[in-house]
């Protein structure tokens, strides 16, 4: 009995300690807070039930072991939930031309301070479910598109047009919302 | 393969490398009860342990009283009396008790001394004792007589009463009911010739290598019962080794040469069934339109449509993979019959009664 208890506080400590990073794996591939809960919920399960599987490496392993758990989790909700939300409602046969990535026109990394986190979150939130996850796969996994291809089972065109829509998109929303601040400094 | 770098990777990288999203208080109240309904699970195998400990525990009770009580019952019979057939001869003694004590019978009747006249003893496949003189002390064991060669002397006492009958063999095993043929008449054994000690000796312990012989009676029969447990390990090449628990208990039914074993035992393992399907998502139906007819209606001037439909379902034109593991755990009742019969004890005691 005073087994199962320990048990149960470490698993709540696990969680205490854990989710809130996980949770936030989690809401940049959902989209919405109630699905990435149900993520979170379920991959903290399968993380719980194999705990046992995972054996001693060197510390900082495991916390990249509960995020591959739980990007493995939140791909199967997406996938099972295609259907309604039509993640890949992109022509998987379209492709684009690849244009030339230069960078030159927006120097985002002096922009650190101006945009708040979960405004950035939100901004990867709102993106259509198949550039997200796209983006998520390839920016913060460091997926390839070979991967991705297979990962989502589309093809490595598909996967490279939707990361460049993707980035297209955050780069407008980026911008707009700097246009913004811009005008409401000079307005004051 | 080598990926492209872009400043809104880096940026949004950099910015949500550490993001943290709080989980409502339910969604953490969901879990920890989800997650403590796993972990009551655990003592399902706390009662495999248990139940594996009990078989243990009353096979070794088992191996124990079986020894001890056989031992008793080894020391209680002497074989060879319940064959008188077996034995054309024995050494002369005038009482043993069951316990294989010499004893004075009723009180003693001064019997200090054992003589053992002349004797010749036939067993069955065992070596034939020409002469005899030995004198066994009251009181003593058999056994310790048998083991001890210092208890045999060279005395020898015509007109001892006393008649070894059957010098009792330690460690033989015998079912038949007790011996009341202890005693034997002294004038069949003094025709025959004596034997020395030291032969007596070595003849008795000829016979306890050996084995003592022994014939099925016609009517014998036998029960007996026991618990198992047998670990296994099976080897195959989608899932490597793979362990099964069996255990269970069983009993023996025997009569004569043959035997009948039953019981029931339960064998435990797991499986792995691994499903790959391809499927194509249902959307949903409706109801095609295959044709229409017009009738005119006349009185109205209006047109009477019929329409002629099919129902059709409707899949996701997006092919989909899904991989589904599932352990299953196997549980198998085993009821075993076996029915047997004991060739080599039968023919190994037949082939020394031919000898005889």
């Amino acid at each position: 009995m005073g087994g199962e208890v320990r048990v149960k506080y470490e698993i709540e400590s696990l969680y205490d300690q854990y989710a809130p990073l996980l949770l936030g794996l989690c809401k940049r591939y959902c989209g919405n807070i109630e699905d990435a809960e149900d993520v979170l919920h379920d991959g903290f399960i399968k993380i719980i039930k194999n705990l046992d599987k995972f054996q001693e490496r060197p510390s900082g392993t495991f916390i990249a072991w509960m995020k591959r758990i739980m990007v493995n989790t939140a791909l199967n909700h997406i996938r099972d939930h295609s259907k309604e939300r039509n993640v890949f409602s992109l022509d998987p046969y379209q492709e684009i031309m690849e244009m030339p990535d230069t960078g030159e026109e927006a120097p985002f990394g002096e922009l650190d301070g101006v945009f708040s986190k979960a405004l950035l979150q939100e901004m990867i939130s709102a993106l259509p479910p198949g550039y997200r996850t796209v983006f998520n796969l390839y920016v913060f996994e460091s997926y390839s598109h070979k991967d991705i291809a297979t990962v989502l089972d589309c093809s490595e065109s598909t996967s490279k047009s939707q990361l460049f829509k993707a980035r297209a998109l955050l780069k407008k929303n980026l911008q707009s919302v700097l246009n913004k601040k811009l005008y409401q400094n000079e307005k004051r | 393969m080598k990926k492209d770098k872009h400043p809104i990777d880096d940026f949004f990288r950099e910015a949500l490398k550490d993001h943290e999203v709080i989980p409502s208080d339910s969604a953490r109240a969901d879990f920890l009860e989800e997650a403590s309904m796993y972990v009551r699970k655990k003592p399902f195998l706390r009662k495999w342990t248990i139940s594996l400990s009990l078989i243990l525990l009353f096979a070794i009770l088992g191996i124990f009283f079986y020894f001890t009580f056989s031992n008793k019952s080894s020391k209680a019979y002497s074989p060879a009396e319940n064959n008188p057939g077996n034995i054309e001869n024995t050494s002369t003694v005038e009482t043993i008790k069951e316990d294989g004590m010499l004893n004075a019978y009723p009180k003693p009747p001064q019997i200090n001394n054992l003589s053992v006249k002349s004797t010749k003893v036939f067993k069955t496949g065992a070596t034939m004792v020409d002469e005899n003189i030995s004198t066994v002390r009251k009181n003593e064991p058999l056994d310790e007589i048998i083991e001890n060669p210092q208890t045999v002397t060279e005395e020898m006492s015509p007109e001892s009463g006393l008649t070894l009958k059957n010098p009792e063999i330690p460690g033989s095993v015998s079912d038949s009911p007790p011996h009341d043929t202890l005693s034997r008449s002294l004038s069949d054994l003094q025709e025959l010739p004596a034997a020395k000690p030291d032969s007596i000796q070595n003849s008795i312990h000829a016979m306890i290598k050996s084995g003592v012989p022994e014939i099925w009676p016609e009517r014998e029969w036998r029960i007996s019962a026991g618990l198992y447990y047998a670990p296994e390990w099976m080897f195959n090449t989608l899932e490597g080794t793979k362990p099964a628990t069996n255990f269970g208990i069983e009993g023996t039914f025997r009569i004569g040469p043959y035997s009948i074993r039953t019981g029931a035992g339960l064998s435990i393992t797991k499986g792995t069934n691994q499903l790959a399907i391809e499927y194509q998502d249902y959307l949903g139906s409706y109801m095609k339109l295959d044709s229409m007819t017009f009738a005119w209606d006349e009185q109205h001037y209006y047109l009477i449509p019929t329409y002629f439909l099919t129902h059709q379902d409707v899949f996701d034109s997006l092919m989909k993979l899904d991989n589904a593991k599932v352990i299953k755990r196997y549980t198998y009742l085993q009821i075993p019959l076996i029915l047997g019969y004991d060739f080599l004890r039968y023919l190994s005691s037949t082939n020394k009664c031919k000898r005889v």
